[in-house]
């Protein structure tokens, strides 16, 4: 019924399934990857090779699904008003995520001295890191639409910061790389959202002078420490066995599987490391190849953000385009020891089943966003009466 | 107000136009990492690469699993495992130089050498030779397969060398210097393997076999796969910690094999053939196998080449030092796999008057003929196309259905066969599972020959009759002899009891499934009485195999072999034990006696009654009617050596 309504409009011609293919290309990529570089310790410490590989199969499938229902449901549900008195879903959602990590904080699961996941029985666990996300990117995107003005001033900035300044506390205590992640989201966001510049340079120098502040003070100056003597340095075996895969991978790779540091070498392979295999296996010509993938696909997302004609989407589009390519730059220059180790995902890709979830209900927001692009005001005024 | 808030706001130029800047900067940074990744290739590539390759060796090291045992039906063990120990020496960290800058001095020279001279009796001399060779080697294999009592002392003192030095230092004073303990660990370490050791010796030696990396032989090569477990592993992996972490893979253990056998009987039988060849009037072979009718179940079973499962490549038990040096390989490789085999499975023959029992029971089955049958015994047969006929031992005259086993008549199994028919005897050949494997379980089983039947002419199937032409084996005639004996049931001689896990849990029983019926009830009690007569009526031929208060039935045998006409004979006694419920067959073979005269099969039951003289109260099979002293039964003996001419049927073939 609707959907022949929605036809008529012609939403589903810009719907767009080059941005569908890549995403679940690049899951399904991530799929063989972790089965490659898993399968071996999956084998002597669970008696299945297929451990890893079967968890975050379930994890993309009910996350495509879940992409493909939101993708149907205007994203500007959010927006709606609740009973009360201005406050819409962006904020129930935002204060939902910051409940959430407080109790991760109180009451979560600790893993490898790391606070991070809550336990939800047999279903497993959540890294609620992940939701928040997700949160953050759409009450910053709704801050902004209703009050695009303010940011043209200084006060502006600070009121936004204010308002993402609870989440960036209550995770960067357990999970430091998790809020540099939120914070570069929300800079980008207000970044492009304001008509000044000077503002941001500011900002962005105070935020580098800031974090080398961090990086040399108490115990994290440890990872510096490891950074600048990765050959030597007894604790950067991690860093500096990816270091050997990436180098031993030449320009070709050994080939599918043939990975030999994935034996036990490098720990967790599968996991933040696995762009380290991906170049031990594939090369330089598979790693360039997975990196043009990422290229193309916020290639893809910022052609929605620029035809959508909706501020809402417009942002949400940024923030999610921040979101993915700000992890996967952090995340290869970690392995490259190019930076102080710090452990990020690779979107899509490393093992994680709630960061592939909640990256593919983002996704699934940005394709209905892709859905609207290029209609005019009053259609869309319209469509919501 | 609310309708306000739902509206467009448009995603206007300026923002358009940063948001491409934000575009451009992240899709640079991206091409970046290319990059990053390409200076990593090019700075390190080469170093890197082999980095990895060294690395394999150093995290993973396997675990040996321990092979199976080997027991009889009460425990005791024919084959188990020893660990033993290789030692290994690092020269590199041996010499290996320590402490602050300048006063560097080899802390662990002579620890390692005293230690490695007190413990294993190393001289000095022979380590100093390999530091002095192969100074930077980690690896120098010193000493292989040693027991395990120096290395446990070896390891114990160094622990509590450890130990003291820790309390030493605890009592002295802040002020005083400590005492460093001096850890051997990096530069004498020990590789653990298993040996595979057997008790026994010789006892059993052709049936349990012997397992090398090489070669496995008997019930160590059918049963290998069970007795064969998985190698552990010992992988090291790094933490996010960077620390070392050990996993253990542990090692699968293979599987217990619980055989039918019993070694006591066994080793009875062996040392019975043994006497009979040294101190008896000896033979070129002589195989002996004891089974239970009632399941297929070997007891025992040995011939005259038994060896040191030990050392199951020394040949000296039969070939003077001499002789063995000057073998070729071809010559040496023969002489071994003559030692190893086991005569009792692999060897064929043909059996002769022992097979009269499978005649009778078909032509019974067939009601070809019947118990109150007659036949007239003239001395032989004639047979057209065959100048001289085919002769029995002596003119019996008109004898019994009974009797024509009882006197092992040859003129009359040739008359009942003619009556018979080709067809009706080569089935019966077939259903008693001549001429085909038995299916036993151990390796190497000959199948013997059967004239097919389009070869058996009258003539041929007149002497197939009484057990020649044709061929068998031993495993052949007690089956289907025990399935005669038995009610009709036949059963695949085995030796396997039960496979047990490394933990005593049964994995696996024997099977002891009737794989057909071969007679009736009725038959297989004619045939039990027969046979029965044949040994306690004082008549009959095998009445040597008596023995004081057991009942006893059984059918002697005297194969000519060929080339006919030599005089070469091959002895035979296929009996059983218990009238009621046979629980033992005995088959003795004894091929070529060393006499004058070898066409005597009274050799054969006299020394079967031997054997089971003393091996039947280790079977807990006991005495039916009486006790009978030590001095009857020598009575007894001497009784039976007078029959001994009474037995035997010649035959004559001209070729």
């Amino acid at each position: 019924m609707a959907k022949v309504g929605r036809e008529k409009e012609g939403t589903w011609e810009s719907y767009d399934y080059s941005l569908l293919f890549l995403t679940i290309f690049l899951a399904c990529f991530g799929l063989v990857m972790i089965y490659s570089s898993s399968s071996y310790i999956a084998e002597i410490k669970y008696k299945d090779a297929a451990y890893f590989l079967k968890r975050q199969g379930i994890a993309i499938v009910l996350g495509s699904i879940a992409m493909l229902v939101i993708s149907r449901v205007d994203y500007r549900v959010f927006l709606k008003p609740l009973p009360w008195k201005g406050i819409n879903l962006t904020a129930v959602f935002y204060v939902f995520a910051l409940l959430l990590q407080l109790y991760t904080l109180f009451f979560g699961i600790k893993i490898n001295e790391a606070r991070r996941w809550i336990s939800l029985g047999p279903l497993g666990t959540i890294q609620p890191s992940e939701l928040t996300k997700v949160a953050v990117i759409l009450f910053v995107a709704d801050l902004i639409y209703k009050r695009a003005k303010i940011l043209e001033r200084m006060r502006g900035f600070v009121y936004i910061i204010l308002f993402v300044s609870p989440a960036i506390a209550l995770i960067g205590k357990e999970n430091m790389s998790t809020a540099l992640v939120i914070m570069g989201i929300t800079f980008v966001m207000c970044f492009v959202a304001s008509r000044k510049k000077a503002y941001f340079f500011g900002c962005a120098g105070a935020a580098v002078g800031g974090i080398i502040a961090i990086i040399n003070s108490g115990w994290r100056s440890k990872r510096v420490e490891i950074w600048r003597n990765v050959e030597t340095s007894e604790k950067a075996f991690q860093i500096r066995q990816g270091l050997y895969a990436i180098a031993s991978g030449g320009l070709f790779g050994t080939g599918l599987g043939e990975s030999m540091q994935k034996l036990g070498f490098i720990p967790e392979a599968y996991n933040d490391m696995i762009f380290t295999v991906i170049c031990e296996e594939l090369g330089l010509v598979g790693a360039s190849a997975v990196i043009l993938l990422f290229l193309l696909l916020i290639l893809r997302i910022f052609k929605i953000a620029i035809n959508t004609n909706d501020l809402f989407g417009a942002m949400i589009c940024t923030g999610v385009m921040a979101h993915i390519s700000i992890q996967v730059i952090m995340n290869v220059l970690v392995v490259t020891n190019s930076i102080p180790s710090t452990g990020i995902p690779l979107p899509l890709i490393s093992y994680g089943g709630s960061s592939v979830i909640f990256l593919l209900m983002e996704m699934g927001i940005v394709l209905n966003i892709s859905r609207n692009v290029g209609r005019s005001q009053m259609a869309a005024l319209n469509r919501n009466r | 107000m609310k309708r306000k808030k739902l509206k467009r706001k448009p995603f206007v130029d300026h923002m358009v136009r940063k948001l491409s800047v934000v575009f451009i900067v992240l899709s640079f940074t991206l091409l970046v990492l290319i990059g990053a990744v390409y200076k990593v290739i090019k700075a390190n590539g080469d170093r890197y690469q082999k980095k990895v390759l060294s690395q394999q060796t150093y995290v993973s090291s396997s675990i040996p699993y321990e092979r199976g045992e080997i027991k009889d039906r009460n425990g005791t063990v024919f084959a188990r495992n020893e660990a033993v120990y290789d030692l290994i020496i690092s020269p590199k960290d041996i010499l290996a130089k320590e402490g602050e800058k300048g006063k560097e001095k080899q802390v662990r020279l002579e620890p390692s050498l005293k230690a490695l001279s007190q413990y294993f009796d190393i001289e000095a001399s022979e380590v100093e030779e390999i530091l002095a060779e192969k100074p930077g080697s980690q690896y120098v294999r010193l000493r292989e397969d040693m027991a395990s009592e120096p290395v446990e002392a070896y390891k114990k003192a160094m622990e509590e060398e450890e130990k003291a030095v820790e309390a030493r230092n605890k009592k002295k004073g802040k002020e005083e210097e400590k005492e460093v303990f001096v850890d051997l660990s990096n530069c004498i370490y020990f590789e653990m393997n298993y040996q595979r050791i057997y008790p026994l010796k010789t006892v059993g030696s052709n049936v349990i076999g012997f397992a090398t990396d090489s070669t496995t032989y008997g019930i160590e090569n059918y049963y290998n796969s069970e007795l064969t477990g998985t190698v552990g592993r010992n992988y090291g992996y790094f933490n996010s910690e960077g620390e070392l972490e050990r996993t253990v893979k542990p090692a699968e253990n293979g599987n217990t094999i619980i055989t039918t056998l019993d070694a006591n009987v066994q080793q009875i039988l062996e040392k019975e053939i043994k006497k009979f060849q040294e101190e008896g009037m000896g033979a070129d072979r002589v195989a002996v196998v004891l089974s239970d009718p009632r399941n297929g179940e070997i007891y025992a079973m040995a011939s005259t080449n038994p060896y040191d499962l030990n050392n199951p490549y020394d040949l000296s038990m039969y070939y003077s030092e001499e002789k063995i040096k000057k073998m070729s390989d071809q010559e040496r490789v023969n002489a071994l796999s003559e030692m190893w085999r086991n005569f009792c499975v692999s060897d064929t023959y043909e059996p002769g008057s022992t097979f009269k029992p499978f005649t009778v029971s078909a032509v019974l089955e067939e009601n070809s003929a019947t118990d109150k049958t007659t036949y007239v015994c003239d001395g032989g047969q004639t047979f057209s196309g065959w100048p001289e006929p085919i002769g029995c031992t002596h003119i019996h005259g008109t004898i019994t259905m009974a009797q024509t086993i009882m006197l092992s008549c040859n003129d009359a199994l040739m008359q009942m066969a003619a009556k018979l028919g080709a067809d009706s005897f080569y089935r019966y050949e077939q259903i008693f599972g001549l001429g085909q494997k038995t299916g036993v379980d151990l390796p190497g089983e000959g199948s013997g020959l059967l004239l097919s039947r389009e070869q058996l002419t009258p003539v041929d199937l007149g002497v197939s009759s009484f057990g020649q032409s044709n061929t068998v084996t031993m495993m052949q005639m007690i089956a289907g002899f025990s399935s005669i004996i038995n009610g009709g049931n036949y059963y695949v001689p085995h030796v396997m009891k039960r496979i047990e896990d490394s933990s005593g849990a049964v994995v696996q029983n024997y099977p002891d499934e009737i794989v057909r019926k071969t007679v009736s009830d009725k038959t297989s009690d004619l045939l039990k009485k027969y046979l029965f007569q044949t040994v306690e009526d004082d008549s009959s031929t095998a009445v040597g195999a008596r023995v004081k208060g057991y009942e006893i039935g059984g059918k002697t045998g005297t194969a000519e072999k060929y080339p006919r006409g030599k005089g070469n004979y091959l002895l035979s006694f296929l009996g059983y034990v218990g009238y009621d419920e046979p629980q033992l067959v005995i088959y003795v073979i004894i091929d070529e006696p060393h006499v004058e005269d070898q066409a005597h099969s009274g050799f054969a039951t006299e020394f079967g009654a031997k054997i089971l003289k003393k091996v039947l109260p280790f079977l807990g099979i006991y005495r039916d009617t009486g006790e009978a002293s030590p001095a009857e039964d020598e009575e007894k003996e001497d009784k039976t050596t007078k029959t001994d001419t009474v037995s035997g049927d010649a035959v004559t073939l001209n070729e």
